[in-house]
């Protein structure tokens, strides 16, 4: 988005990170839901989880997860960051439906949108500033690292484990942990939270698995 | 990363955050662990855990650790650790700080005192633990150590004798592995005055 020369640009630039920011927690809070559920209650529901999945469809995963009965590891940031109360602005769950809207309204090509439709967009929306309110109220979970497990080793009654920690701009720098248990899958994305490890598959992939593993990767 | 951007019938579509790379990998019935609407023939995802609480091997959470956070006191710690005299006996500055030391405390404890032995003044056995006595006239009570279950170290800083301190008291607790850099810079800063 920084990189991005002109108006047009720019606030396609918007849509995209507010788009990834969406799929990404939405990820995340399906995952937090599902971890906690007890047995009499069931998964969420989730309309229109088909196919090619829309910024709707994970916007909707988001509403979906936070409104479940039961607690869960990401539920009250979850909620502090899309509910608006009296006490709480929520203003991140009002600017991503308002991105969603603006890119139901513009399409998936707005690079013709023109310098000057852009640039009232630009004061009517200030996409920017709602950007930064969705990172500032979504933080909490944002601050939750993704980690991968690369290889677990038991030693002489020492257990090893080797995480990438996926934090930052730069190729993670593995990080050797000794742990008590050992983590149940390896070259498989985990959000470190405080209740415990969510694991992301199968909505994040980090790694190409090696051979022998569940998962293939077919096209690159 | 790769994230999931569409369920097709040769497997899950992923899509480059950051670019536009697309990757196939899994399967729909994966996310059957997540959704009720995607469960598909008989998938079976219960023997993968949805939820890991691995610890460190010092007892700290993964997210603990990586935030820093002190670690718990271990049970086979707290338990035999002698942190009181014993009967008909009192403290002396030596026992208090190996019952520190047994705590796990040595290191927050002797940091704290040894900013204040820095600064002139000494370390005298009480009933309770260990008081730091000094001040304008080297004769008042600046600072008391107390030990007490769990183990936890209790360091009570006497606010209207130290420099600029204010009125009453100050109590700061300390559990093992905790550092006490914070209560040493403000020691510093308050026996260096204005």
């Amino acid at each position: 988005m920084v990189r991005s020369e002109g108006r047009p640009e720019r606030l396609e630039a918007c849509l995209k990170a507010a788009e990834v920011l969406t799929r990404y927690i939405a990820i995340a809070s399906l995952a937090s839901a599902a971890s906690t559920r007890p047995e009499c209650d069931d998964l969420p529901v989730v309309e229109g989880f088909n196919d090619n999945l829309s910024f709707g469809s994970f916007e909707l995963s988001i509403r979906k997860s936070l409104s479940v009965k039961w607690d869960h590891p990401l539920r009250d940031d979850l909620r502090a960051a899309m509910r608006q109360t009296k006490r709480n602005p929520g203003k991140a769950g009002a600017h991503l439906q308002s991105f969603l809207e603006l890119r139901n309204d513009l399409g998936h090509s707005i690079t013709h949108v023109d310098e000057i439709k852009a640039s009232k967009l630009f004061e009517e929306v200030d996409p920017i500033g709602r950007l930064i309110d969705c990172l500032d109220g979504f933080a909490p979970i944002l601050s939750c690292p993704p980690a991968v497990v690369l290889k677990q080793e038991y030693r002489r009654g020492r257990l090893t484990a080797r995480f990438n920690f996926h934090v930052g701009e730069g190729e993670p720098i593995p990080r050797a942990i000794e742990l008590q248990d050992p983590v149940f899958e390896w070259e498989c994305p985990y959000l470190c939270t405080a209740r415990g490890l969510l694991p992301l598959m199968p909505g994040i992939a980090l790694l190409a698995r090696r051979p022998g593993r569940a998962a293939r990767i077919v096209s690159a | 990363m790769y994230l999931l951007d569409g369920i097709k019938d040769e497997g899950l579509r992923y899509k480059g955050a950051l670019d536009n790379n697309v990757r196939v990998s899994g399967d729909a019935s994966d996310l059957a662990r997540w959704l009720a609407n995607r469960h598909v023939g008989d998938a079976d995802t219960s023997s993968t855990p949805l939820l890991e609480e691995i610890r460190t091997v010092d007892g700290r959470s993964l997210y603990g650790y990586l935030r820093n956070d002190p670690p718990p006191a271990r049970l086979d710690e707290a338990l035999p650790v002698e942190v009181t005299p014993p009967e008909s006996a009192v403290w002396t500055v030596t026992s208090f700080e190996q019952a520190c030391n047994n705590g796990g405390l040595g290191a927050a404890y002797r940091d704290v005192l040894y900013a204040f032995l820095a600064e002139g003044c000494r370390a005298e056995a009480s009933l309770q633990g260990v008081e730091v006595i000094g001040g304008p006239d080297h004769n008042r009570t600046l600072a008391a150590f107390e030990l007490h279950g769990g183990p936890v170290l209790t360091c009570t800083l006497q606010l209207e004798v130290l420099k600029d301190g204010g009125g009453g008291t100050k109590s700061v607790f300390f559990v093992p592995g905790q550092t006490a850099d914070d209560l040493v810079s403000e020691i510093r800063s308050l026996l260096a005055g204005p």
